[in-house]
């Protein structure tokens, strides 16, 4: 998918700001090295295909899709965690692709992550403080006695943990630590990569509500990557859809909900439980077919048809389009922020029906 | 044996024996650190065709209390300092060991979060399954495997007839899941213990999967119970639910009375910590503070008080037991208990939210 149509790059700001972030046509492609001298590739698993993606300042975009739909492999390209194979890459104008090593480590002041998993994520050997003073050594700034306790106080943590171990603390305090660190240096952007998987439904609420104070206190720009639909309604302001390493819809968040287009993202949102029983009786679940399929090896045309409930009620001429020709992100009907990569894209509601 | 004993279901004069039943079970573990009490004074029942759903979070004690009833539990470190497992009025815990092998598996089945760990890397999928048929059944190899085709078939894998052969690792995480089931099932068990069996998957895999579950408690009449973190999945597959927190069973109820009237301070917290795909801009997500106690040091008195918005100084000094809820207005009176003194306002505040 190599045309972001107006709906994916225009409608991500607000009143014609320039958005903070600006990721065009991004690639990633993994190869596949196999047997013993293997040095030249096999193959490649097409990761991250083609995504094009607008933030503006103070929004949320929410990445959503299933595991291997290249949502984490986005977030990390644009960081530069991993070296994007192709695309362009642009923080409050910077040209992202194009910083040197040392360049780009002064620009990760301005680009920060929070990982999943907060047991994996913080050095087991240092104190609170250690990892969060190594922080602002990193970058040359000044670390004075109260820097720490202001941090810890913003993110919900007393002072008196600043001296404890990581073990110490439970997994809901070991991921403020980890949002701690990220906010500490003032960022401008914050890649939030399934932030409150692995917590508990009591303390996702908490992490949530901080995530959002902070948004506000500081005027940060989020990337949340997520496979919650449930949290995203919640906290994004915009979401696109990701599957097999594109996007295959995305709109603002009520859009998204209320009046999703292309059938993959239905039957997604169909697949989510409501905890209402008497909702939850009335709705009809779409249970798509089968698995993902082999990222190295992706179906030809629309990457989602082989489990595509659509492609099977459609005739054989409609559906060859399916089979030869890749869908674009059409925009819907008269929403520019809205765009369905689906040769039949049509409302369906599968919230509350 | 159980099968004799379901002629006790015609019995008009007595109430019948509940087909699976957990009575005031008690698990400790003995560790270092002093007791742990994972399962604390327990009771539950299920019947045939009936989905149970036990509610909690990490450490409430939710998946030692399925253990205990497969005999999963190893003693020691663990104690059962009382309560008894029946299944059809026969004690399980004071069955011989051999007898109770006769029940895993059989009777009683179960699936786990993890088909990865509980399947054996170096065995044939088929072969596990045969193995599993062959332990409890007198048929010959031939007669197992056709079985086994039929059952892989039943659970929705795609060409049987190769996946048979294949390993464990050739199949994908629904897939072994699916081979999972296909093993609980192959003994035709009247009870089905699901701990968390789609928390590992993908959302849509998660729909074929419980779909599943739900097709073959219709067909077979199998009792469910599902044992999860996930409210949403609750609400769309339990008849009943037990909301467990730090060993004890703190409210149980129907499905409906559960979700739109709770009693304790705990299921309120957990439902209106939830964000809600179906609501536009929510209000505020309103937490649970702090986390949930150890095992080792659960806080005197109702075990969630240091976490309740509702809490006072009679909180600290009672453990509340678990009453029938009386109201005034409720469908089917008394099935409705909540072990809280404070569920008057609890319903309030849950009602005004809801309003909200």
């Amino acid at each position: 998918m190599t045309e972001p149509s107006s709906a994916s790059s225009g409608a991500g700001t607000a009143l014609g700001e320039a958005p903070v972030l600006e990721v065009t046509d991004l690639v990633k492609h993994f190869p596949i090295r196999g047997g013993l001298m293997g040095r030249r590739p096999s193959g490649f698993v097409q990761a991250v295909n083609g995504i094009s993606l607008n933030v503006g300042r103070g929004q949320t975009v929410a990445l959503v899709g299933e595991s291997g739909c290249g949502k984490s492999t986005t977030a990390r390209a644009i960081l530069r965690l991993i070296e994007p194979t192709s695309g362009s890459i642009r923080l409050d104008g910077v040209d992202v692709m194009s910083l040197g090593t040392g360049e780009l480590r002064r620009a990760r002041r301005d680009m920060q992550i929070v990982f999943q998993d907060p047991y994996a994520s913080l050095n087991p050997r240092m104190t609170i403080r250690q990892i969060l003073s190594e922080k602002y050594q990193l970058f040359g700034s000044e670390v004075t006695n109260s820097t720490i306790s202001d941090l810890l106080d913003m993110v919900g943590l007393a002072e008196e943990y600043a001296d404890r171990y990581p073990h110490e603390f439970s997994g809901g305090q070991r991921q403020r630590v980890g949002i701690a660190r990220a906010i500490a240096l003032n960022p401008k952007f914050v890649v939030l990569d399934e932030p409150v998987s692995a917590l508990d439904v009591s303390i996702q609420a908490q992490i949530i509500n901080l995530l959002e104070d902070l948004q506000d206190e500081l005027s940060l720009t989020y990337l949340f990557i997520a496979h919650d639909l449930s949290v995203v309604r919640h906290i994004a302001d915009r979401v696109a859809v990701m599957y097999l390493g594109s996007v295959v819809e995305i709109a603002d968040r009520d859009d998204l909900f209320d009046r999703p287009h292309h059938p993959y993202t239905q039957a997604l949102i169909s697949a989510v439980p409501i905890p209402d029983p008497r909702l939850e009786r009335q709705r009809e679940r779409i249970v798509l077919r089968g698995d993902v399929p082999n990222p190295a090896n992706p179906p030809s045309g629309c990457r989602f048809r082989t489990r595509c409930w659509k492609f099977e009620q459609l005739s054989e001429t409609d559906a060859r389009r399916c089979i030869e020709e890749p869908p674009p992100l059409y925009e819907v009907a008269g929403n520019p922020g809205h765009g369905a990569a689906c040769h039949y894209a049509s409302l369906r509601d599968v919230v509350r029906a | 044996m159980a099968r004799n004993d379901s002629t006790t279901d015609f019995q008009l004069d007595g109430p019948a024996a509940p087909l699976l039943e957990v009575d005031d079970l008690r698990v400790h573990f003995k560790t270092d650190k002093g007791v742990v009490k994972a399962v604390d004074g327990v009771s539950w029942h299920v019947e045939e065709g009936e989905t149970l759903a036990i509610v909690g979070e990490s450490g409430s004690g939710k998946s030692v209390s399925a253990m205990s009833i497969l005999g999963l539990v190893p003693t020691p470190p663990a104690t059962f300092p009382s309560g008894d497992i029946r299944l059809r009025g026969r004690s399980i815990l004071k069955m011989p060991e051999k007898q109770q092998r006769k029940l895993r598996g059989s009777e009683i089945a179960m699936i786990f979060q993890d088909p990865l760990t509980a399947l054996n890397p170096v065995f044939r999928v088929g072969d596990q399954i045969a193995e599993m048929i062959r332990t409890h059944q007198q048929v010959t190899k031939t007669v197992a495997r056709r079985k086994v085709l039929d059952l892989l078939g039943e659970v929705g894998i795609p060409n049987p007839a190769v996946r048979i052969n294949q390993y464990p690792h050739e199949f994908s995480g629904g897939m072994r899941q699916r081979a999972m089931i296909a093993m609980a099932l192959a003994n035709d068990p009247k009870v089905l213990l699901a701990d968390e069996p789609t928390t590992a998957l993908d959302v849509t895999i998660q729909a074929q999967i419980m779909l599943l579950l739900e097709k073959l408690r219709q067909d077979r009449n199998t009792a469910i119970v599902l044992i999860t973190h996930d409210l949403g999945l609750v609400a769309s597959h339990a008849d009943r639910i037990n909301v467990m927190y730090a060993g004890r069973i703190v409210e149980a109820g129907s499905c409906d009375d559960v979700f739109y009237r709770p009693q304790h301070a705990y299921t309120f917290g957990l439902l209106s910590s939830l964000a809600r795909m179906d609501k536009k801009r929510q209000t505020r997500l309103l937490p649970i503070k702090g986390v949930p106690p150890s095992l080792s040091r659960v806080p005197p008195g109702c075990p969630f008080h240091p976490r309740c918005r509702f809490a006072t100084e009679a909180c600290v000094e009672a453990v509340p037991t678990l009453e029938t809820v009386k109201l005034v207005d409720m469908a089917d009176g008394g099935l409705h208990r909540a072990a809280c003194i404070h569920s008057d306002q609890v319903e309030m505040a849950f009602q005004e939210r809801v309003v909200e």
